[in-house]
């Protein structure tokens, strides 16, 4: 179509012209190259990618160039775009905070699935038309051969000095293998002379020996992919090799010769809503950018974002919502260069996350949660639990569809999300606490703000470009405890 | 022709142990140090070494209508650019080692890591696929295409290598060659419209690809001009391809009468 060419021209076009801002800003007599160069650029290609107004081969063929460009332009003591980009760092395997990440099997065999334990800047936003009407009701068509089931078990773990919990909270078989996510507390007790084995932190190797057999006396290895630090440990325990789809439990050995039945008898799905969405594709990405401002940090230049999705013919110049980011950005006292629009009513999701931001977290609980969502625009999202520490909420998922956590810092969920407690709480969903692939899914680690309360339901909405699917399901909260039986919740 | 303005230059670059003199002379790259490059070419394809000098303007060739020499090359004389031939070396090397290995961290100096760090862009967003993953298919497109990156990445350092006199000239031949193109362009959609009976003649925008290019390169070099005649902010400059008969034209929004005269001058 002639108007969706244009369109993207005029997308292209307004990419390249701030490619050469920033171009400009590193050139020149009394111009200082900046180490974020190429930022502004990175995010209004994410954005344009995003809504499909620009092709991938484009966006690289431009990203190189200009990494290039600034890069000969930089003097040789600066640091390199390329080893200073955030994107790029972001593809280590230590976090900021000291976090390990780790993936393997105990056995030696390959996993096929690699961890990344990062402070990934992640967004993921709402698309809440308050009173949007269901259209549809479904049953979540789970893809044939997938099975996604909560667990809620708590294992006590032993070997040597380390003991601890090891909490199961839901078991999920796709294409992409079988496993569960957990999180684990280990406790160390070092006794004189023990030893250690090197990059082997004590939580890995009590995690890195469980083994499971199944009714039919087949056995598996399990494989700990994940991160944590400070005797947490969060992730998923993959099986190998793949258990057949139909078995009804598991026994579980974990180092010591305990053994625990954990049983995977089908649970009837949460029913689930499906409406259509009743934000345009530009409105939604900036719902995404403002769950970004709240759950992490400022989203780069917003004006940029909002000019190139106008330009994108994906958001209209009258839509309210970049004037209600601006008055976002106003309230938690971030830069946005959005013309202001005086009397911008922040919706109610945005509202509700400012009014309980800090609010402290219900302590250390996990939650058996577990809930595929219907396919929505290409992408997959299954919910695999929640776990608390003292002052935040996790939410483990599953994703398919077009999404490469290190390389979007601006949106990084092909869907958006958005979590309601049984208050009437809103919490937003974003900034992954760490992700691992396998295959052409991926397993992440998904922080919650505010914290999530012991709420006994939750409500889920997920929002793709043209759908959303909402469901709500009873929560079965488990506490942290040490020592102990297994604690089913 | 577009580099009659243009007066010849010369160049020194390495050639196996010695270095050879590079020439450009009306619209040609010239190797006087290897007056038969044809039959060297020949000898190279059937296993001998291949000439410093003919690689480089093997290279030269690659890029007449490469978009990308005006998207890196220098906007203006105060845009300085400095690569040396040792840096380029240096970036062959690390991209050579930029395998899966690099991502575990960056590579030695700034010119190398910008050359495997593009490397790794090419495959990182079409093949999400990580370290051990992949069928041997797989593994083999992601290496095709390191390695087509890698390439294109130092052809472009090695360009920018002959220095400033050579780079304006390239970027002179690359315009040339797509302001052909946009003109074969025109006369298309133009008989297509006088066919079809349409007014898809003078003043009608064409389908040209690569306009957004472009128009983003001339602006990026307009603008600093702007700045430095007029003293606007380069950030106001807009600029697009000429469509129409005559030079084009320029238009000043505001007052002020420097800004008038300086106008008036960059026309």
């Amino acid at each position: 179509m002639d108007r969706d060419r244009v369109a993207r021209n005029r997308a292209e076009t307004h990419l390249r012209r701030i490619a050469e801002a920033e171009l400009r800003e590193a050139s020149g007599p009394g111009r200082q190259p900046r180490p974020s160069g190429g930022q502004r650029a990175g995010q209004v290609a994410q954005v344009l990618r995003a809504v499909d107004a620009i092709d991938q081969v484009t966006v690289d063929a431009l990203l190189a160039d200009l990494e290039l460009a600034l890069t000969v332009r930089r003097p040789a003591e600066q640091p390199s775009l390329a080893s200073g980009s955030g994107r790029r760092r972001m593809a280590g395997s230590v976090s900021g905070s000291g976090a390990v990440s780790y993936s393997g099997f105990a056995s030696g065999a390959s996993s096929g699935a690699t961890s990344h334990s990062v402070s990934a800047s992640v967004i993921v936003g709402p698309s809440m038309p308050s009173g949007a009407a269901p259209s549809v009701v479904q049953e979540p068509p789970a893809p044939v051969g997938n099975r996604v089931l909560p667990v809620g078990l708590m294992i006590p773990v032993a070997a040597d000095d380390t003991s601890g919990e090891l909490y199961l909270m839901a078991y999920a078989q796709s294409a992409g293998g079988a496993l569960f996510s957990m999180h684990a507390r280990i406790h160390e007790q070092p006794s004189p002379g023990a030893t250690r084995v090197p990059g082997h932190p004590p939580g890995m190797q009590l995690l890195s020996n469980l083994t499971a057999t199944d009714e039919a006396g087949v056995s598996y290895a399990l494989s700990f992919s994940g991160g944590g630090s400070n005797g947490e440990w969060s992730g998923q325990l993959g099986l190998f090799p793949d258990p057949p789809p139909g078995i009804r439990w598991l026994d579980l050995t974990a180092p010591g010769g305990s053994v625990t039945r954990v049983s995977l008898d089908s649970t009837p799905p949460p029913a689930c809503t499906v409406t259509e969405s009743r934000l345009s594709v530009g409105e939604q990405l900036l719902h995404r950018m403002a769950v970004q401002l709240l759950v992490r940090r400022p989203a780069g230049r917003l004006d940029d974002v909002v000019e190139a999705l106008i330009l994108a013919d994906v958001l209209s110049p009258l839509s309210p919502v970049p004037g209600q980011l601006a008055a976002l950005c106003d309230q938690l006292g971030y830069e946005h260069g959005i013309p202001p629009a005086p009397g911008s009513e922040l919706p109610e999701e945005w509202r509700s996350v400012l009014d309980h931001r800090g609010t402290p977290g219900t302590g250390p609980g996990f939650a058996a949660l577990a809930a595929a969502f219907p396919e929505l625009d290409g992408s997959t999202l299954t919910l695999l639990g929640l776990h608390s520490n003292r002052d935040e909420t996790i939410l483990h998922i599953r994703v398919t569809g077009r999404w490469e956590p290190t390389d979007h810092y601006l949106t990084t969920l092909p869907l958006l999300l958005w979590l309601r407690d049984d208050s009437g709480g809103w919490h937003a969903v974003g900034g992954s606490g760490g992700w691992s692939t396998s295959g052409d899914e991926i397993n992440a680690r998904m922080s919650v703000v505010p914290p999530l309360p012991h709420s006994a339901t939750l409500e889920v909405i997920a929002t793709g470009l043209s759908a959303q699917a909402q469901l709500t399901m009873p929560l079965h909260w488990g506490k942290h405890r040490s020592g102990g039986g297994p604690d089913v919740v | 022709m577009w580099f009659e303005s243009a007066p010849p230059c010369e160049t020194e670059v390495p050639c196996g142990d010695s270095t050879h003199t590079l020439r450009w002379e009306a619209g040609t790259l010239q190797l006087p140090s290897h007056p038969d490059a044809d039959a060297e070419l020949v000898l190279a394809a059937l296993g001998g070494g291949k000439a410093g000098c003919v690689q480089i303007a093997e290279i030269w060739a690659r890029h007449t209508e490469d978009l990308s020499v005006l998207a890196i090359g220098r906007r203006g004389s105060a845009d300085q650019i400095t690569v040396s031939w040792d840096t380029v070396q240096a970036a062959e090397k690390s991209a050579s080692h930029a395998g899966w290995t690099a991502m575990a961290g960056p590579p030695p100096g700034p010119l190398a890591s910008a050359a495997a760090a593009t490397v790794r862009r090419a495959s990182a967003t079409r093949f999400p696929m990580r370290p051990g993953h992949g069928s041997q298919a797989m593994r083999q497109a992601i290496q095709a295409e390191r390695e087509q990156a890698q390439q294109r990445t130092t052809d472009h350092l090695s360009l920018l290598a002959l220095g400033p006199a050579f780079g304006v000239r390239l970027a002179g031949q690359v315009a040339a060659a797509h302001a052909q193109r946009l003109a074969g362009a025109r006369g298309t959609a133009a008989g297509a419209g006088t066919r079809a009976g349409a007014g898809a003649g003078a003043g009608a925008r064409t389908r040209y690809p690569h306009r957004p290019a472009l128009n983003a390169a001339i602006e990026g070099r307009v603008a600093l001009l702007a700045e430095e005649w007029i003293g606007i902010d380069p950030g106001q400059v807009y600029a697009s391809v000429h469509e129409d008969t005559g030079w084009g034209t320029v238009q000043l929004t505001g007052t002020g009468t420097r800004r008038r005269r300086g106008a008036a001058r960059l026309a």
